[in-house]
């Protein structure tokens, strides 16, 4: 009988194996998708292009979310250009979906994002 | 009932309010707010109406500091209260000669909600729709008296009911100008044997940037001239199931005013003039009507 609940229960590790196995690639996969989205080497500098940003009020409720971002030095706007450039420090671990969400909770519209090298004090 | 008759309707048009770009002066329901950002705004406003039709020669004063918070509770989702304090006064002629009637105190909260349920960010513009609904609640002194008696319900501080509003607002931004309109009603309900007059309102206002010329570098400050257009019509007052007939009415105002907008502060003001000025019976006409104001921007610790 133990014989046989044993053999009953296979089909079910079988199937949780399984499902650890999906998951796990799935992290794997999507680590690697953030890591190719986050800063490399020295470019340290997310330039974001905003759409909807047009006047001073919107531009400091952008300015504090992207700020909010962990690693973030500093966030400036550029109301002209339609662009928020946020600085981060070297290595910090921050993807394009974070950055995007961020301008999301200002209640914007994030566009494309072009990452450079820049120093905290040279932000433009 | 006769005196006062549009005061409710001109402060409750302050109240009707909207996410965060600069937004318009005499209408609050277009007003941006980003979520975890509060929005602060405090005025002041000064309603004169002297034009009486009656041998009463009624001459009314009313002072009021709204002050209106709006929270940014999800990026669609704004939450606004506002907290009036009101000072109303009417000198009239009696047969005991003239007097004066005065009340103030805290008038009544009013709270909504706006959910912008359509976005069209672009580069160079931005145009929502969003609409909203909300309570105002019995918080002010609705039965308040002198040494005459009771005051008059339409010079009470508060109106006695709990009524509900709701509407549409739908602002349209560029970095040289802005376009925002609201419309709605509010629903007014019995308290007391009394109950005002159900309203409709529209509102319009256009924002034109007029300094600087060209934008440089940054966020630089925005001085705006701004044109705004406010339409309120009102039923009859009930008082123990009988209309007023000196209640009510429509009025039409043409604004024109300034406002000064930094990442951080606003400053505003602004002249509303009667265009259109139908009071039912005997009410009385506006003369004018003043406000000045600002608000602040502020993130939310959550």
């Amino acid at each position: 009988m133990q014989t046989n609940a044993h053999r009953g229960r296979q089909p079910l590790h079988r199937l949780v194996i399984g499902v650890v196995v999906v998951m796990a690639l799935g992290q794997v996969a999507s680590t690697f998708s953030a890591a190719a989205q986050a800063p490399a080497g020295d470019r340290n500098q997310a330039v974001v292009t905003v759409r909807g940003m047009q006047c001073p009020f919107c531009a400091d409720g952008i300015k504090k979310h992207l700020a909010k971002l962990t690693g973030a030095t500093r966030a400036d706007v550029e109301l002209a250009k339609n662009q928020a450039i946020v600085t981060f420090t070297p290595g910090a671990k921050v993807t394009d979906a974070q950055i995007q969400q961020a301008v999301r909770n200002a209640g914007f519209t994030a566009g494309a994002i072009e990452w450079r090298a820049g120093t905290p004090d040279e932000a433009r | 009932m006769k005196v006062g008759v549009l005061i409710v309707p001109a402060i409750l048009l302050s109240w009707s309010a909207r996410p965060a770009h600069a937004g318009p002066i005499t209408f609050l329901t277009a007003l941006p707010v980003a979520s975890s950002q509060a929005v602060v705004r405090g005025q002041y406003f000064l309603i004169r109406a002297t034009d009486d039709p009656t041998p009463a020669e009624r001459d009314l004063t009313v002072h009021a500091v709204p002050v209106a918070i709006a929270v940014g509770a999800t990026p669609r989702l704004a939450l606004f209260g506002i907290v009036p304090i009101v000072t109303k006064s009417i000198a009239l002629t009696t047969p005991i000669g003239r007097i004066t009637r005065e009340t103030t105190g805290l008038g009544d909260i009013v709270t909504f909600a706006r959910y912008t349920v359509y976005a069209v960010d672009m580069e160079e513009s931005t145009f929502r729709i969003a609409p909203f609904g909300g309570i105002k609640m019995p918080t002010g002194d609705s039965g308040g008296s002198d040494a005459l008696g009771v005051v008059p319900r339409p010079l009470q501080p508060g109106s006695g009911s709990w009524d509900g509003l709701g509407g549409l607002a739908v602002p349209y931004q560029t970095k040289q100008w802005e376009l925002d309109a609201d419309t709605g009603i509010k629903k007014n309900t019995e308290a007391d044997d009394f109950r005002f007059g159900d309203e409709f309102f529209a509102d319009l206002s256009f924002q034109y940037r007029v300094w600087p010329r060209q934008l440089g570098a940054g966020v630089p400050a925005f001085l705006f001239a701004v044109v705004e257009t406010n339409v309120i019509s009102q039923g009859r007052n009930e008082l123990a199931g009988a209309s007023d007939p000196d209640s009510g009415g429509t009025r039409g105002d043409v604004d024109l005013g300034l406002q000064y907008v930094t990442t951080s502060f606003i400053v505003e003001g602004i002249v509303q003039i009667p265009a259109v000025d139908e009071p039912n019976g005997a009410g009385l006409r506006n003369d004018y009507r003043f406000t000045a104001g600002v608000r602040w921007n502020m993130a939310l610790p959550f």
